[in-house]
């Protein structure tokens, strides 16, 4: 992947996403130098977090990172987190709310730790940062102020738009099944619990516009984005000219009312492709879905899928495999750039990242 | 590479106190360990002993034996992680056993594509011009039958003592492969009070190193096997 | 293979042995301090290696294959001199750690994720009937699993087939004293962590 230009100016804000076939990444600039990082992925090509690779490329410092998101805990949102925190350690670490009582540490502390064996990466990522960080852990929830500042003589807030109050219940619910309750218990490895009503939602406000970032927050019941997109603190926010699609696209991490409610009308989108066996994100109708609502879209790669391996392993695999796929097949940036105070966003496309 | 591997298995041992006759197929099927027809191969295994001073069975993938002051979990067939997984399952539910040390073993069988290639790493790793002085006889072949190198780690304590422990690798001409080459590599971790700290058992801590470690050594130990291989042929 | 007991100081610098009954693969030579948590070698373990006397000689020296050589009627000399027993070899072509996406029961199949543990093989995702799983691993499958994929050629009494094993994940049950460290770590990590303020 080429080099990535120079960074934003300090007059300039942007938000960045990275993505290969499987994982994503988000860097925010506010302005003035002040970054803000969404998730976690790791770049195929060189080990690195992708958004830590960008940093470093653009010449900012660790320092001017203010904040890390954790929006949820999914493998695929995570992976280099701790090391993001580890390489930022002047930065506040935010993760959801459903982690907010002794149930959701709790998830972190058995599926995370190594008081059993079963970690699952995605726990032990969170659970390395929770358990190590010096201070500054916060939890975020719907209406969280993540993070304020004035910045370029401009308030500038950053508001969690989830969980609600009910997704988190639902998900402590959830996870409580798979909790030690007894001695002789089963240990089961942790799955990602669906639908994803526990992720971070996240609202940028620059003022005069604002971006939204939509996680992996799915539509389930009045849980996900019908709970959002009925609240009136999150509806009275500066609408969106510029969205990280949910959920890659699916039609499960939408609801009409985003792009009525929180967005404007012919906003500019970005996804991340997620490649999934039988099930690959985003569809075809998905992608006619999406592009019918904006000005136009942007994912990170093609999702070309071919396996990619010697000939006589693909063989022997495809013998008991079907739908055999590379997940990181490519990987790309999407980056949205602006001048405060001006209407449109420059999109530049980097690696594999294309047109929707 | 002129060079295939052609066997590769593993064995997790430990030493310390055990008590043999507990580690039966019953019980790590109990224990849900092993599965119902894993558990069934062991009880018919003609090998099956059970007795106060030695358990052993072996299964489709494993073989367990079990010695008072031994432990050895050791793959059979395709080398797999299940063996690590399954050594941790039973050191967890042993937390009180006391382990005084734990070895992770790799080995494998190299074939050569040719004598040569064969031969040339046997040179290369013990030159033969000393030895042939001394034996230069047309009776007498010198030979290389067995080298193994330690490596040590290179911190030590105030007091000069190392910090850490020994890694030994061995070559040897295969006894299994025609014009196969031998390797294997013991990592070896001594448990005491000091490196464990006073809230984890000794289990508890070979849980810790199996489960951080195995995979780990897997990967560096063959690693180490391609590349002796590679760099004694490009000599 | 011969058994040894270990002398416990046997080592220059008089560094303590631990007393081991293992057997050590070849170990011709005493003096060696060896570690004891070297592979021992119960019987039937012959997956090791049992060179015997065998020497991995001088590639200059005499061949007593070439002299073997002489009569063309004689089977080729690597049979002769480095005949292996009679046993099943398995070489792997890959391994795969996999883990359950998603299960579809009415069409019999899991969407895996693949991770390649030999090679430089980036992940894959896929999908497989339920069909290879093995039965005794029916009850461990379900979302979010860990399973073990092998693929590998077998060679048996000299007939190579391909072969492949399916395998799930076991982890022992949680026990009293995991419990109760899951439980004081949860409230250690609750109390590391604020919350932001909530606005409106």
């Amino acid at each position: 992947m080429g080099e990535y230009g120079s960074g934003p100016a300090d007059n300039e804000v942007e938000f960045t996403l990275f993505g290969p076939g499987y994982g994503e990444a988000i860097a925010v600039h506010l302005g003035d130098g002040t970054w803000l990082l969404v998730d976690s992925c790791i770049r195929p090509d060189n080990g690195l977090p992708a958004s830590l690779d960008y940093l470093q490329k653009i010449n900012v410092t660790p320092a001017s990172v203010k904040a890390i998101v954790a929006s949820h805990w999914h493998d695929d949102h995570v992976r280099g987190i701790s090391k993001l925190a580890q390489e930022c350690p002047e930065a506040e670490f935010i993760l959801s709310g459903v982690f907010n009582d002794i149930e959701g540490t709790a998830f972190l502390a058995a599926y995370g730790s190594q008081i059993a064996a079963p970690q699952t990466s995605g726990a032990k990522e969170l659970y390395q940062v929770v358990s190590t960080k010096a201070g500054r852990l916060y939890f975020a929830t719907n209406r969280s102020a993540i993070f304020e500042a004035t910045i370029q003589n401009r308030k500038m807030r950053v508001l969690a738009f989830s969980p609600t109050t009910k997704a988190q219940t639902e998900w402590r619910l959830r996870a409580l099944s798979f909790l030690p309750q007894s001695p002789g218990g089963p240990i089961n490895h942790a799955p990602e619990l669906k639908p994803n009503v526990e992720a971070v939602a996240i609202h940028v406000d620059f003022g005069d516009d604002a971006i939204l970032l939509g996680s992996d927050l799915e539509d389930y019941g009045d849980l996900g984005w019908a709970a959002v997109v009925n609240d009136h603190v999150c509806v009275g926010q500066t609408k969106s000219s510029a969205y990280k699609i949910a959920h890659h696209g699916s039609k499960t991490g939408d609801h009409p009312e985003i792009w009525t409610k929180l967005l404007t009308s012919k906003a500019l989108a970005s996804l991340t492709p997620f490649n999934k066996g039988s099930n690959n994100l985003p569809t075809t109708e998905d992608r006619k879905r999406i592009k019918s609502q904006v000005q136009d879209a942007f994912i990170t790669s093609s999702a070309s899928k071919r396996p990619a391996m010697p000939g006589d392993q693909l063989k022997r695999l495809t013998d008991i495999c079907k739908n055999v796929a590379t997940v990181n097949s490519g990987f790309g940036a999407v980056r949205f750039r602006k001048a405060l105070g001006q209407k449109t966003w420059e999109v530049q496309l980097f690696g594999n990242a294309q047109g929707l | 590479m002129s060079a295939t591997i052609e066997i590769s298995s593993s064995a997790i041992v430990a030493v310390g106190n055990f008590n043999p006759p507990i580690f039966t197929p019953d019980w790590l099927e109990r224990n849900k360990l092993i599965g119902e027809d894993d558990a069934e191969g062991a009880r018919k295994d003609p090998g099956l002993v059970i007795s106060p001073q030695v358990t052993r069975f072996e299964t489709e993938l494993f073989a367990l034996q079990v010695l008072e002051r031994q432990f050895a979990l050791t793959s059979k067939g395709p080398l797999h992680p299940m063996l690590k997984d399954l050594a941790i399952g039973i050191f967890t539910l042993l937390p009180q056993t006391p382990i005084t040390a734990l070895g992770l073993n790799f080995q494998a069988h190299y074939k050569l594509s040719d004598e040569a290639d064969y031969h040339k790493i046997g040179d290369i790793l013990a030159p033969k011009e000393i030895w042939r002085s001394l034996f230069p006889g047309e009776n007498e072949s010198v030979g290389l039958m067995s080298l193994t190198m330690g490596v040590d780690p290179y911190k030590r304590d105030d007091k000069g003592k190392k910090i850490g422990d020994r890694k030994s690798f061995t070559v040897q001409p295969s006894g299994k492969v025609p014009r196969g080459v031998f390797f294997a590599v013991n990592d070896h971790h001594q448990i005491d009070d000091e490196r464990r700290g006073k809230d984890v058992t000794s289990a508890e801590y070979a849980v810790k190193i199996t489960d951080t470690l195995w995979q780990k050594t897997w990967d560096e130990s063959m690693h180490v096997f391609a590349s002796i291989i590679e760099q004694c042929l490009a000599k | 293979m011969r058994a040894q007991m270990f002398a416990p100081t046997f080592r220059a610098g008089g560094t303590q042995h631990v007393l081991s009954t293992g057997l050590i693969p070849d170990q011709g030579s005493m003096g060696v301090d060896l570690s004891p948590t070297i592979v021992p070698d119960p019987a039937g373990l012959e997956v090791f290696n049992s060179p015997g006397d065998k020497l991995w000689t001088d590639s200059r020296s005499p061949n007593q294959q070439e002299n073997q050589l002489v009569d063309v009627r004689l089977p080729p000399p690597e049979s002769i001199f480095y005949r292996t027993d009679e046993e099943t070899k398995t070489v792997p072509i890959q391994l795969w750690e996999g883990k359950v996406l998603d299960v579809h029961k009415d069409s019999g199949t899991m969407d895996v994720y693949l991770l390649a543990k030999i090679g430089n093989v980036p992940d894959h995702t896929g999908e497989i009937s339920l069909e290879w799983v093995h039965s005794q691993d029916v009850d461990l499958v379900r979302p979010g699993a860990i399973f073990y994929l092998s693929l590998y050629k077998e060679t048996k009494r000299g007939s190579i087939s391909n072969s492949q094993e399916l395998r799930f994940r076991r982890l022992p049950s949680w026990s009293k004293t995991q419990i109760e460290r899951v439980k004081l770590e949860a409230a250690r990590l609750l109390a590391r962590v604020q919350e932001k303020p909530q606005v409106g």
